[in-house]
């Protein structure tokens, strides 16, 4: 699968956060994307993701523009910015209500990628009593359940623990195996240097390869 | 099963027990539209187009609107699952219309308990006002009639907010209330001329001259505002640039 982006431009308000930006992502591979706050990383998964719509350039998966038409991408898995759950629900709630949608999980694959991020033991808890590393995970625990051939991972790391993120990553490294493609965005380099293949740089909605000079 | 699903899960919120209890409150308003010697089905109609209680009712629903599109449409985990932008709008409305079409069932059934206690269990039938057949027939239909033009107007408010944002979408619903107030009041229907052109006055308790003459003008104007509906349906699915 190839994700291909074609001069892709994207404003808000005539300032342009995104500029004329072109790249082709490969499956099989994880790509880890570094950026300042601000710098148009977080803006670049959610139009590659359907949530916005890019003001002009492509985003073709296997040649397939769904920004364009009436449909969203599909088989992708996002965690981008804050988690985004209802309160008065448990983790396995809310996760079996998002997997209501699709419906090709079951209980099982919830368990499964709650097991994944080490939040099995939590998963009856309320999701406002979670923890800001908890709700993290949760997030992630989302985007991997139904086994998406995209993810788009925004800060995947932030507020949890180590032990938890080393176990996250060896998943990750399991699903490139598996010739999926996995997008991560984060500001700290230091989080993706030992999990990607590539490194990239965003600076002002222009994206580049990483100066490892830095 | 996403509908069902979301339904489930909405009833567990606090924010639902939070409206049941403003639904409470919407009930008692009931008490000041009819008399102690009304029946029943004639005290219901009388506070079922009473501007204040459909006012309140209607300000309900629009507040659940923007509390599900927050909550559950605007959440980017809940879109990306969507197949299409038509099933994300589909969705939106049916969930909107069930939790709506419930409130106003727990609505109808406070109502009754406080009409109920303040008539004292006269619960006897009589002729309507208007026309010549029992009044519980035509609150059942009085009733299911306001619940559709109800939601059909606050429906409008939610392509206001997925179009533009949440304070064109106020300042529409605060229209709507302030032109119900005003059109509150019970004509006579007897010309084409005598038509209120404000869609809220289709809520009130008017006299057609015969049910059918009623029926026809309630269908014609629920035609109006389905197309309305349907026309920024379109609009939004081929010019919403973002979802969150």
């Amino acid at each position: 699968m190839i994700l291909k982006i074609n001069n892709l431009v994207k404003k808000f308000k005539n300032e342009e956060v995104i500029k004329s930006l072109s790249y082709d992502f490969k499956s099989g591979n994880i790509y880890g994307i570094v950026g300042r706050n601000g710098s148009g990383k977080s803006v670049l998964l959610k139009v590659i993701a359907g949530l916005y719509k890019q003001d002009s350039g492509d985003v073709l998966f296997d040649g397939i523009n769904y920004n364009d038409g009436n449909n969203f991408p599909k088989n992708i898995g996002i965690a981008i910015e804050e988690p985004a759950f209802i309160n008065d629900l448990t983790g396995y709630e809310n996760l079996k209500l998002l997997a209501s949608i699709q419906n090709k999980i079951g209980k099982d694959g919830i368990l499964d990628s709650l097991t994944i991020v080490n939040l099995v033991n939590d998963k009856d808890k309320l999701y406002k009593k979670y923890s800001l590393g908890m709700k993290q995970k949760l997030s992630l625990a989302q985007a991997f359940m139904e086994k998406p051939n995209v993810l788009l991972l925004d800060e995947p790391f932030n507020g949890i623990e180590r032990v938890s993120v080393e176990k996250i990553k060896a998943y990750l490294k399991k699903l490139k195996k598996q010739n999926k493609l996995i997008i991560i965005t984060t500001h700290i380099k230091d989080d993706l240097v030992d999990l990607c293949d590539i490194l990239l740089e965003i600076d002002e909605g222009v994206l580049k390869e990483y100066d490892n000079k830095k | 099963m996403i509908i069902k699903n979301s339904i489930k899960a909405f009833f567990k919120t606090n924010y639902s027990k939070y409206i049941i209890i403003l639904l409470f409150f919407n009930a008692l308003i009931s008490l000041g539209t009819f008399k102690e010697t009304d029946d029943l089905f004639t005290s219901l109609t009388l506070s079922y187009s009473n501007s204040f209680f459909i006012s309140y009712f209607m300000f309900i629903i629009f507040i659940n609107n923007i509390y599900l599109y927050n909550t559950f449409f605007k959440n980017k985990n809940y879109i990306i699952r969507t197949n299409n932008k038509e099933s994300y709008s589909e969705y939106f409305t049916i969930i909107n219309i069930i939790i709506s079409f419930i409130y106003s069932l727990i609505l109808l059934l406070f109502t009754i308990i406080f009409i109920i206690i303040r008539i004292k269990g006269n619960i006897s039938f009589s002729n309507l006002m208007h026309y010549n057949f029992y009044n519980w027939g035509y609150f059942i239909y009085f009733f299911i009639k306001n619940f559709i033009l109800i939601f059909m107007l606050v429906n409008i408010s939610k392509y206001l907010l997925l179009l533009f944002n949440g304070y064109i979408s106020i300042i529409y619903i605060l229209s709507l209330i302030i032109t119900l107030i005003f059109s509150n009041i019970v004509i006579e229907i007897n010309s084409v001329s005598s038509i209120n052109l404000l869609p809220t006055s289709y809520l009130s308790l008017h006299n057609y001259g015969t049910f059918l003459v009623e029926i026809s003008y309630i269908i014609g104007e629920f035609a109006i505002l389905y197309v309305i509906c349907l026309i920024l349906n379109k609009i939004f699915i081929k010019f919403r640039k973002n979802y969150i």
